[in-house]
């Protein structure tokens, strides 16, 4: 349980960084938000599930 | 507003907490374990909010609103790195401590530091660094405050009386009846917070659009990254020592040992998650806003990023203004009130007790009363210097911390270190962080915080290798 959210995290964490910078690079409008905003969303579900089996 | 119904309002609100925090004496048993940390009595409701007050400040309402409108969406990534690094560590860190704090006691983070790596030098080295380190944050919230109050007064309450009203009041609240009165004001605090935040952002939206259409095209580079801010490089060394402030602030490691049970521990990190991206949302959301109220021609130009949300409360009608200036008040107090309650835990549990006093724990309780007052003194003196902008010297803070995020990483996952890894580690993070902020200097391009995590974690894992590991089975079995 304890590695499988390691991995989660750090490819949830690295997305954080990475797609903002380079898929969505430059891109004018709504994206960039969204995608920040749901990432961390989704992430502190997956968190929530993996607390409350911890 | 004038400075009487200001003045009138803010007496309120510090008569409400103040009967909040005397009310929360009856909890408080006299020993410093209970002071500090509540002796690992708190329930969800009450950890959840004193954490999530703690952590969200006038960074938020000040600060976070400021650059956002100044700087643009970055500022949304730079505060969910921050979010999701609090989740991720807190899942692993968080059961440790406070299994910690069940078997051993500790009252401070730097004690449990001391006890793993086998000397009081260790814990003594902590608390030093964090007596400076959270000075530029104690001084960002008070800040705050005197911003808003001068915005939502037009200038009739002054800069210095704001200051002296928020070191006075957080001086109170956290002298009453420590942890307890901290807790319970967090919790109403809280409350304030997140509902003024609310009828902050309808009450800008509906002003907004009701005299101009929004229009997101007219926002421009600060609805994407990178921009003239947000390089890949500033993101970087902004949210690196945000990434790890869940577990080298001390005064959130602190809060890991107050819950009553486990359930109330994950309770805690859960119901934080909701707050804080809930709140952080929210104020970036007001910052873009008002940004594209600018570019509308109805909302002023702001060159100071600081001054955006005390603009805006100047500009709204009585009631909101004063919600919204008793809301930074309080996101201000809730976590100064919280530093320099654990600031002065660790002065005198890992300084005082550890190399001065012989066990006693009046002594103890009144040294940590007196840090408490020559705190607030500094970070008073260092406000009243208007020292810079909040967002920075938040940072800053959490960078000269930072070198204590390998230290407690290795502290729990790895066996090998002993004092003399943990010692040279802090210690040359630290100066490399001070070296690298005086000078302004990122070597071969490089963030000057990823300097300061490589060469703590280099020093931290090079000493620990060839050092005698000071390892107790019982610590790490918990």
């Amino acid at each position: 349980m304890k590695r499988a959210f390691f991995i989660i995290s750090i490819i949830f964490v690295a997305m954080m960084y990475i797609v903002p910078y380079t898929w969505l690079s430059g891109r004018a409008g709504i994206e960039t938000f969204a995608f920040w905003t749901l990432t961390a969303a989704a992430y502190f579900v997956i968190a929530f599930l993996f607390l409350r089996r911890l | 507003m004038d400075s009487l119904s200001t003045y009138l309002a803010i007496a309120i609100f510090i008569a409400a907490g103040t009967t909040i925090a005397w009310a929360s004496k009856r909890f408080l048993k006299k020993e410093a374990k209970d002071f500090y940390t509540a002796g690992g009595r708190f329930g969800t409701v009450l950890a959840s909010f004193s954490y999530a007050a703690t952590t969200y400040s006038a960074f938020m309402f000040i600060g976070l609103v400021g650059l956002s409108y100044a700087s643009g969406v970055g500022t949304l990534g730079f505060e969910l790195v921050y979010f999701m690094g609090t989740l991720f560590l807190l899942y692993y860190i968080a059961p440790k401590y406070w299994l910690l704090h069940k078997k051993f006691g500790f009252i401070s983070p730097a004690e449990v530091m001391s006890e793993r790596y086998g000397s009081r030098s260790v814990g003594a080295v902590v608390t030093l660094i964090s007596l400076v380190a959270l000075i530029p944050y104690s001084t960002s919230q008070i800040i705050g405050v005197a911003f808003a109050a001068e915005g939502a007064s037009g200038g009739a309450v002054p800069f210095t009386s704001a200051v002296l009203i928020a070191v006075v009041v957080a001086l109170l609240w956290s002298i009453i009846a420590g942890i307890w009165s901290v807790g319970w004001t967090d919790v109403f605090q809280g409350l304030i917070m997140i509902m003024a935040g609310v009828a902050v952002l309808i009450w800008a939206f509906v002003w907004g659009t009701q005299q101009v259409a929004f229009d997101i095209a007219k926002l421009g580079s600060l609805t994407y990254v990178p921009n003239q801010f947000w390089t890949f490089q500033n993101f970087v060394n902004m949210t690196l020592p945000w990434f790890f402030f869940a577990i080298t602030n001390p005064q959130v490691v602190q809060r890991l040992f107050a819950p009553k049970s486990e359930r109330a521990q994950r309770g805690m990190i859960t119901w934080f998650g909701v707050y804080g991206l809930f709140f952080t949302l929210l104020v970036v959301t007001l910052g873009l806003l008002l940004s594209g109220f600018t570019a509308g021609g109805i909302f002023p130009v702001i060159a100071y990023r600081d001054s955006v949300t005390p603009t805006l409360l100047g500009m709204m009608p009585f009631w909101l203004s004063t919600l919204g200036l008793v809301a930074v008040i309080a996101a201000s107090v809730s976590t100064i009130d919280g530093i320099i309650l654990t600031l002065s835990s660790m002065a005198a549990r890992d300084l005082f007790r550890a190399f001065l006093s012989k066990g006693k724990q009046g002594a103890e309780v009144l040294v940590g009363r007196l840090t408490i007052g020559i705190l607030a003194l500094l970070c008073t003196a260092f406000a009243l210097s208007r020292p810079g902008f909040i967002v920075d010297l938040a940072v800053l803070s959490s960078s000269l911390l930072l070198p204590q995020a390998p230290v407690v990483i290795g502290m729990f996952a790895w066996k090998r270190g002993g004092k003399w890894a943990a010692s040279s580690a802090v210690i040359s993070g630290f100066a490399a962080a001070v070296i690298m902020y005086l000078l302004k200097a990122s070597p071969l391009g490089i963030p000057s915080n990823v300097w300061t995590i490589v060469v703590a974690s280099a020093v931290y894992v090079a000493v620990a290798l060839v050092e005698k590991a000071a390892i107790d089975h019982e610590f790490f079995e918990g």
